[in-house]
């Protein structure tokens, strides 16, 4: 029902004012909860990524060169964001299979580019570096939530090895480049989507034990030697005091002495790559920490903890089996992704290069966090018609 | 059922949540304090104070050696921006090159693109240098770095001497490494206040390095003496660290250590006694925090107060381990240190006396806070200037040797020398040099050309005359073969010999000078004229190991002692040389007549420095005592060593050497008497000595020219030696060139003056 504004023009005004209304409309049926809370971490990290990055030599640009990069993509996920909202999301379930198709060419493609630290990871695009994997995190949970959604397969334990292999397949290459950070996360993902559909525990059981026999064989193969020794080093950390455990104890040092109300902005210790590596993408938490204390460490802990349990809360009021998986697993990448990174942080778990949703320095990390917001929010504000009651048992 | 999984997996995600919350909550709230104990100790850098080299002064306070500031521009690699050419590829150049020529032809095109790059141009045009001489020096830096001789994160220098106007300018938007407290005291004596350096952020990787130059000021005075200075190789720098040696040869830098750990191990024992525990196996901050966790909040503060947590003792920690290539990476080769003083003495005094003049360095910790520069230093040693070296050189006498002798213009040597203490007062040789052109850092582009041709000069100006070179004695010897011959009755003052030009020994004929025959002389007439045919005489009477005797009291054959490097012993052809140098059986290790007349002469075997015959000339006019010579004036010499000489027979020897100048009797007259006798009026003392003309060996050879004595005449005061080599007469040559020189020196002041 078009409004008293659109009726009155024509064209293309008129067209663009359609479109607007029906993003407007579906956005008064969000979820306005975690909508405000993602803003708020937004704002959080924008700041935080300035102070860790203002100081940082050869940065070139100046001051604000991080900054304003992350609010240029910031600006480009809210497009992304608000575009998802113009469609109804059973279109991308639709358009899955071509996604993954796309996703995994991107992957094997990465694998010829020039290694950058040591890994494959990135496509130069010259503006900006283009992270596959994180493109590819939402495709796979569509594709897997496609896949799964009508059918009573999984039930069967010769039924789960489709899914197994649509979620192995690109966890392959992610280990190729090698990205042991982002396959980690997709772990508990693929876990918690199976167990939603309906997958029967004891099947559970058995990949877990599958799962443990997969990672001594990647152990004994694939795990790079500086993979392995941080894993060691966070297992054992006085025998690798200096040279693996420093990042970790860098990170813990920098946290601890924040206190509760932190030595403020820019005061860090850590202030200068030198110090602290990664600390504007992967250890901006650290930096939060010790520069904003505890009341703003817990305070973006417990909004992340909002954004990840108002995603669960829309899988619950979903009805539709797709919808609902999609929540599932969205919900699920994004809570792995805070705790592996926030436990690397506080010393809880070995190093791994991962980014905080919302609040790290990066372009595709960003892009990524707004599709699964805006995949969310879709699902959250469908109108369905009630038909049944639930069948999806 | 689908609503009741999904709580399964909210409640699994809460309670990790909650786990995130609590380990923060543990760190930053329980935890919190500790950590900020060890967040300030983890960011400290280690400076290295490095004191001023002392001063060199003469016995009247003329400045000639002096540390003056100096600005170096230095790169840190690891902060660099990115350059067309990087850290790799320099490393490549290194490693795939193993050819030489290869290497350098790779080095050539890597210095070639450097030149182009912005960065370096920029830097070229805030320093006024050229683009070449930065890629240069840029390289270097890389190259130290691919070699492993520095860390990326240190500061190497690439461009030297700034001017001060550059480096204050620079200064003011660039990050200095550090200041200096002793060196800044030091330069606001020498060139007013120093500006102290607050800087702000400038080109990255750039910073100032605020070092010093030894600069000598008189130039070319006193040169040989002075000697040189070198700046340690890096891979001398490299051999010394790895074999521990570094520390004691540049800077007692693990004594400093030391020094600061026994201040905290003197705290061990009462830690021990608080904790209940060795603090010193406490090696990691992990280990630190669970310690100081599990102490009750009174023995905790103790603890503090006993410095457990003292940054100085975590400062240390990285030193004491094993660094990954990640560590050095950020925290450079251990903690951060600068090495900016590698000089080391050469040759000279400075060479002799460099652990005098070094002085001590000092270390200072620094808290580490980046963007702040005005962080607050957490342990300091004061650094301990170099000492003050005063030698016994009188300037003004120096300065008349140097220059009679350039201008006579014959490589040759002068020496006063002070009869009773040895005090050098005048030591000269010429040709000379500059030594300013062999202060670090050498070869640059104006100085090379110069060191180049001064290294390899025929005339070898490097070399000291006065106690490296070796010269047969010639007639200078007689006096001494007549002081032995009187001592044991061998002669008495009335013996004549009649010379009648040449005497026969075996089938050769031995000369006397010129072939003239002196007729009837008697020792002190033999003196005057330098009778050879008397000596010859005197000589195989008295044999050479007698000679031998008091020729090892009086030194020669061996080195005098003299505290400066590079002295040559001379040769004195006593039995156990002989032996040494000749095998069994040969005819030269035995002794035949022939060579006691060539040795009563000076020739043959033997050679002298020009300072033996110094010390020679004052055992004769002191009264018997060979003397150590020495350079330092608050120095203690060895006692002299006594001859045995009795007063009578020196007083026969000195009427001899007296005649020597005094003595004009036509036909008669002593062979130094034409020298001064020309203006003798204007010497207001009256000079002893011996002239003598020593054959080289070689046919063609213009003989070697000597005039050594004493002055004055009547109450010696001060042994000299004048020496041109090839110069030819004695008579003619040195003792002319001793007039002129005397004619300076007692021209301004009869005595050397006392210590101002």
């Amino acid at each position: 029902m078009p409004s008293v504004l659109a009726t009155q023009r024509t064209g293309t005004t008129r067209t663009l004012l359609l479109h607007a209304e029906r993003v407007y409309d579906r956005l008064r049926r969000a979820d306005l909860v975690l909508i405000g809370a993602t803003g708020l971490l937004l704002c959080i990290g924008m700041v935080f990524v300035w102070s860790a990055s203002h100081g940082v030599p050869g940065a070139g640009e100046g001051a604000f060169a991080f900054v304003i990069r992350q609010l240029i993509f910031a600006g480009l996920g809210f497009g992304v964001f608000l575009a998802l909202q113009r469609i109804e999301y059973p279109a991308l379930l639709r358009a899955s299979p071509v996604l993954y198709g796309i996703g995994m060419v991107l992957l094997v493609g990465v694998l010829f580019t020039r290694p950058v630290n040591g890994a494959r990871a990135w496509f130069d695009l010259y503006i900006f570096k283009l992270q596959p994997a994180e493109l590819m995190k939402p495709a796979l949970i569509i594709a897997l939530a496609h896949y799964l959604m009508h059918r009573e397969s999984y039930k069967r334990l010769s039924g789960l090895a489709m899914p197994l292999l649509i979620w192995f397949a690109p966890l392959a290459l992610l280990m190729k480049q090698p990205d042991l950070g982002t396959t980690l996360t997709l772990v508990p993902v693929f876990v918690a989507m199976i167990f939603a559909a309906g997958a029967r525990l004891w099947h559970l059981g058995l990949m877990a034990m599958a799962g443990c026999g997969g990672t001594v064989l990647l152990w004994m193969s694939i795990m790079k030697d500086y993979q392995k020794r941080r894993v060691l080093a966070w297992l054992f950390p006085d025998e690798y005091r200096l040279n693996e455990a420093w990042q970790l104890l860098r990170s813990e040092i920098s946290i601890g002495s924040g206190g509760l109300t932190g030595q403020g902005l820019c005061n860090s210790s850590q202030s200068g790559l030198d110090m602290l590596p990664e600390k504007h993408t992967d250890f901006i938490f650290a930096v939060v920490a010790e520069e904003g204390g505890f009341v703003v460490a817990a305070l973006v802990v417990a909004l992340l903890a909002i954004i990840v349990l108002s995603g669960l809360g829309i899988a619950v009021r979903t009805r539709e089996p797709a919808g609902r998986l999609i929540a599932v697993g969205i919900s699920t990448l994004l809570c792995s992704q805070v705790l592996v990174n926030m436990g690397v942080a506080l010393g809880l778990l070995p190093t791994t290069g991962l980014t905080l949703p919302f609040v790290s320095y990066g372009g595709s990390s960003l892009l990524s966090s707004f599709i699964c917001l805006g995949i969310l929010v879709n699902i959250g504000s469908r109108q369905e018609p009630v038909l049944s009651r639930d069948t999806f048992r | 059922m689908f609503q009741f999984k999904v709580q399964i997996i909210a409640g699994l995600m809460l309670a990790a949540f909650t786990i995130v919350l609590a380990r923060l909550a543990q760190l930053q709230l329980v935890r919190g304090n500790e950590y900020q104990q060890v967040r300030t100790s983890l960011g400290t850098r280690e400076h290295l104070l490095q004191p001023a080299r002392g001063e060199i002064r003469t016995r009247d306070n003329m400045l000639v050696a002096v540390d003056h500031a100096s600005y170096d521009l230095a790169v840190t690699p690891s902060q660099l921006p990115t350059l067309t050419v990087d850290l790799a590829e320099v490393e490549l150049a290194r490693a795939n090159n193993q050819a030489n020529a290869a290497r350098q032809e790779a080095f050539a095109r890597l210095t070639e693109r450097l030149t182009h790059d912005p960065w370096v141009q920029r830097v070229a045009h805030e320093t006024g240098r050229t683009p070449d001489e930065v890629a240069n020096g840029l390289l270097e830096a890389f190259d130290q770095v691919a070699r492993k001789w520095k860390s990326a994160g240190n500061a190497i220098p690439i461009l030297r001497d700034l001017d001060e106007a550059t480096w204050t300018r620079l200064r003011t938007w660039q990050e200095s490494s550090f200041e200096n407290p002793a060196l800044a005291a030091k330069n606001k004596e020498i060139a007013g206040a120093l500006p102290d350096a607050k800087q702000g952020a400038g080109i990255p990787g750039l910073s100032c390095i605020h070092s010093v130059r030894r600069v000598y000021p008189e130039k070319t005075f006193l040169a040989h003496i002075l000697g040189t200075l070198r700046e340690l190789s890096p891979e001398e720098l490299e051999q010394l660290r790895e074999s521990g040696k570094l520390v004691e040869r540049l800077h007692d830098r693990e004594v400093l250590w030391e020094k600061l750990r026994e201040r905290l191990d003197a705290n061990d024992a009462e830690l021990a006694s608080i904790l209940g525990r060795d603090p010193r196996e406490i090696i990691d901050v992990r280990d630190l925090l669970d310690v100081l966790h599990a102490l009750p909040p009174e023995q905790r503060r103790q603890a503090a107060e006993h410095g457990l947590s003292d940054p100085v003792r975590w400062a240390e920690r990285p030193s004491r381990m094993e660094l990954g290539e990640a560590e050095r990476t950020w925290l450079g080769d251990g903690p951060q240190r600068s090495l900016t003083d590698v000089r080391v003495g050469e040759s000279g005094v400075e060479g002799f006396y460099n652990q005098l003049l070094r002085g001590e360095h000092a270390l200072q910790l620094n808290y580490k806070v980046p963007g702040r520069k005005d962080a607050p230093a957490l342990a300091q040693s004061t650094p301990k200037p170099g000492a003050t070296l005063t030698l016994t050189i009188d300037s003004d006498w120096q300065q008349a040797c140097e220059e009679t002798l350039a201008a006579l213009g014959k490589p040759g040597a002068a020496v006063i020398m002070d009869v009773r203490t040895g005090e050098i007062l005048a030591m000269a040789s010429w040709p000379t040099f500059d030594p300013n052109l062999f202060v670090p850092p050498r070869g640059t582009p104006e100085t090379s050309a110069q060191l180049k041709e001064l290294l390899s000069d025929q005339a070898k100006p490097l070399m000291n005359r006065a106690v490296s070179g070796q010269y047969p004695l010639g007639s200078v010897m007689k006096p001494f073969v007549a002081a032995v011959a009187l001592e044991n009755g061998l002669i008495s003052p009335n013996d004549t010999v009649d010379c009648c030009g040449h005497i026969k020994e075996g089938n050769t004929i031995y000369h006397c000078d010129g072939k003239r025959a002196h007729g009837r002389v008697d020792i002190t007439h033999a003196l005057r004229r330098s009778c050879n045919i008397f000596f010859y005489q005197l000589g195989a009477k008295v044999g050479v190991e007698r000679l031998a005797t008091y020729a090892e009291i009086l030194g020669f054959g061996r080195r005098t002692g003299l505290d400066l490097g590079g002295e040559s012993s001379g040769v004195f052809p006593d039995r156990e040389w002989r032996e040494q140098h000749f095998p069994e059986g040969s005819p030269e290790r035995g002794w035949a007549r022939g060579k006691d007349f060539h040795l009563a002469i000076g020739q043959g075997y033997m050679s002298v420095t020009p300072l033996q015959a110094t010390v020679l000339m004052a055992a004769l006019s002191n009264g018997g005592f060979a003397v150590t010579p020495h350079l330092r004036l608050d120095d203690t010499p060895p006692a002299p060593r006594a001859l045995g000489w009795s007063e009578h027979t020196l007083s026969i020897v000195r009427e001899g050497l007296d005649e020597v100048v005094s003595v004009g009797t036509p036909g008669e007259s002593g062979t130094a008497y034409h020298a001064f006798s020309k203006g003798a009026a204007s010497l207001p003392i009256r000079v002893a000595g011996k002239t003598g003309t020593a054959d080289t060996g070689k046919v063609n050879d213009t003989p070697h020219a000597w005039f050594a004595g004493y002055a004055p005449a009547d109450k010696p005061k001060i042994a000299f030696c004048f020496f041109v080599e090839n110069g030819g007469h004695g008579g003619e040559v040195a003792a002319p060139l001793a007039y002129q020189a005397f004619k300076r020196i007692y021209g301004t002041r009869a005595e050397p003056r006392k210590k101002e």
